[in-house]
C-alpha cells in the first residue's frame, strides 16, 4: 500500500514534469495560433519545463485549442479529444475559444469550447500574449495535481 | 557475473546511463539553440509519465501492434550485454560481434515492424522509410565493423577493446572506417540529417503514430538505448577502447558532442539523397577493408 502510494507519487511527479503539448487551430482569426506559435519557439522555450511540441494527439498530455469552434472542425474535435490518452488537460486559448468572441454572431460557429469538451484552464485575451499562455500551461499542471489527486 | 548482468554495466546502469546520454543531447542542443532546455533528467520523468498513461488500442491494429516494442527493446537491450562497456563485457562468447550486428539490426527492425502493425497509414510509411534506410546504412555498418576485426583476427569486441588499449587507435590505421561507423550511428539512430523515418513535418510521428503509454515509452526507450550501444561500440572498436569508467565517460561524451552537432546543424535528407550518401560511406570504408586484406 506504502509503495503503492509512493508510486503514484513518483508518476504525479513526472507527469507535472513533462507536459508533452498538442496545438490544436480550430477557426477564428489565427491570431490566437500565431501567439501558440511563439511559446513553442526558442524565445519562450516549453522545454524548460520538459514539454515538448507534438503534431500528435496521441503523444500529448495537454491540448491547446485556440480559435472559434467551426461547425466543420467539432466532430474531428471531438475525436482528437477521445483520442488522447488520459490524464489530458484542455487549455482553451483567446476570447473565440471562451465564448466565441467577435464571431458570435457568425453562421458557422457551433459555440463555446466548453460546450463541446470540457476544458481545465482558460486564457482570456484578443490575443492573449504568449507570456500568458505559459502561464496557463503552468496553471493547467497545477490543474492536473488537483484532478488526479492521490 | 549475475551483478554484472543485472546491475553494472547491464541493464539498470544501461537503462538510466542511455536516458541520462539523452537527456545531456537535448540540454546541449537547447543550448546550441540559445534555449535553456530541459535538464538532464528529462528522459527518465518522460519515461515514468509515459508508463503511468492510459494504454489505446486501435480497432484496426494487427497482433503485433502490442508485443512488436517490448520485442525491439529486448533485443536492443541483449546488444547491450555484448558490448563492451568500460572494459567490462557482461556476456561474452566467441563471434558474438556477429550475434551483436543481428540483434542491432533486429531491434530497429521490430520498430518499424510495430509501425507496419499499427495499421495506420502514417505508420505504414514511417516504417516503409525506415526499412529503405536501413538497405542503406547496414552496408557500411557492417564493413567498417568488419575492418578492426579483420586487423585484429577475433570475432570479439571485448578483445578488440584490450587490443586497443595496449596498442593504440583503430580509428587512427583506420580513419575512413571509423567515419563510415560514425555515419551509420547517425543513421541507425535517427538522428538529423536521417531522420526520415520519424519526420514530424511530413508523417505525423512515423511509426510511433498509434502508440500511447507504455508501448510509446518502450520505443523511446530502445531508441536511446540503441544510440547508447552504438557509441560503446564506437569506443570499443575504432576510438581506442576504454580500460576504466573515466575514459569511457570522456571519449562517449566528445562522440555524443557531435552527435548533437549534427542534429543541431543539418537539415533532413530525402531518402534518395540517404541512399547515395550511406552507400558512398560504405564504399569509403570498403577502401580500408581492401587494405587491411592486401596487407594482412
Ligand atoms: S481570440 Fe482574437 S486573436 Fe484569437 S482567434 Fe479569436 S479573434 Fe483571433
Amino acid at each position: 500500500m506504502v509503495f503503492r502510494r509512493f508510486g503514484e507519487r513518483i508518476v504525479c511527479y513526472a507527469r507535472r514534469k513533462s507536459p508533452w503539448v498538442l496545438h490544436l487551430d480550430t477557426g477564428g482569426c489565427n491570431g490566437c495560433a500565431i501567439e501558440t506559435f511563439a511559446v513553442l519557439t526558442p524565445r519562450y522555450d516549453i522545454e524548460r519545463f520538459g514539454g515538448l511540441s507534438k503534431a500528435n494527439p496521441r503523444h500529448s498530455d495537454v491540448l491547446i485549442i485556440s480559435g472559434a469552434v467551426t461547425k466543420k472542425i467539432e466532430s474531428r474535435l471531438g475525436r482528437i479529444y477521445d483520442q488522447t490518452p488520459e490524464p489530458k488537460v484542455v487549455l482553451a486559448v483567446g476570447s473565440c475559444a471562451i465564448s466565441k468572441g467577435v464571431f458570435h454572431d457568425s453562421y458557422n460557429i457551433s459555440g463555446p469550447l466548453d460546450r463541446i469538451m470540457p476544458v481545465d484552464v482558460y486564457v482570456p485575451g484578443c490575443p492573449p500574449k504568449p507570456e500568458a499562455i505559459l502561464q496557463g500551461l503552468i496553471k493547467a499542471l497545477d490543474v492536473w495535481r488537483e484532478k488526479y489527486r492521490i | 557475473m549475475i551483478f554484472e548482468i543485472l546491475i553494472y554495466p547491464g541493464f539498470v546502469f544501461l537503462v538510466l546511463a542511455s536516458m541520462i546520454y539523452y537527456g545531456i543531447l537535448r540540454k546541449v542542443a537547447a543550448r546550441m539553440q540559445s534555449r535553456i532546455g530541459p535538464p538532464i533528467w528529462q528522459p527518465i520523468l518522460d519515461f515514468i509519465k509515459l508508463v503511468g498513461k492510459e494504454d489505446l488500442n486501435p480497432e484496426q491494429a494487427k497482433a503485433g501492434f502490442t508485443f512488436w516494442p517490448f520485442i525491439a527493446i529486448t533485443s536492443v537491450l541483449i546488444a547491450g550485454l555484448l558490448t563492451p562497456i568500460a572494459g567490462i563485457v557482461p556476456l561474452s562468447f566467441t563471434g558474438d560481434i556477429v550475434v551483436l550486428i543481428y540483434f542491432l539490426a533486429f531491434g530497429s527492425l521490430a520498430v518499424y515492424l510495430s509501425g507496419f502493425s499499427s495499421s495506420n497509414p502514417y505508420g505504414v510509411v514511417g516504417s516503409m522509410r525506415g526499412l529503405i534506410q536501413m538497405i542503406g546504412y547496414e552496408f557500411p555498418f557492417i564493413v567498417s565493423i568488419l575492418v578492426p576485426v579483420v586487423a585484429a583476427g577475433i570475432l570479439s569486441p571485448f578483445l578488440i577493446n584490450t587490443l586497443q588499449v595496449h596498442y593504440g587507435w583503430f580509428g587512427f590505421t583506420f580513419p575512413f572506417a571509423a567515419i563510415a561507423y560514425f555515419v551509420s550511428i547517425l543513421a541507425k539512430v535517427e538522428v538529423p540529417p536521417f531522420h526520415t523515418p520519424g519526420a514530424h513535418q511530413e508523417i505525423v510521428s512515423g511509426y510511433s503514430t498509434e502508440y500511447t503509454g507504455t508501448r510509446l515509452a518502450m520505443i523511446e526507450l530502445a531508441h536511446m538505448i540503441k544510440l547508447f550501444v552504438l557509441i560503446s561500440l564506437g569506443i570499443a572498436l575504432f576510438f581506442g577502447g576504454s580500460a576504466d569508467i573515466l575514459m569511457f565517460i570522456v571519449k562517449s561524451l566528445v562522440l555524443l558532442f557531435i552527435i548533437t552537432l549534427a542534429r543541431v546543424l543539418v537539415a533532413r535528407f530525402r531518402i534518395d539523397q540517404i541512399l547515395k550518401f550511406t552507400w558512398f560511406f560504405g564504399f569509403v570504408a570498403l577502401i580500408d577493408l581492401v587494405r587491411v586484406v592486401l596487407i594482412l
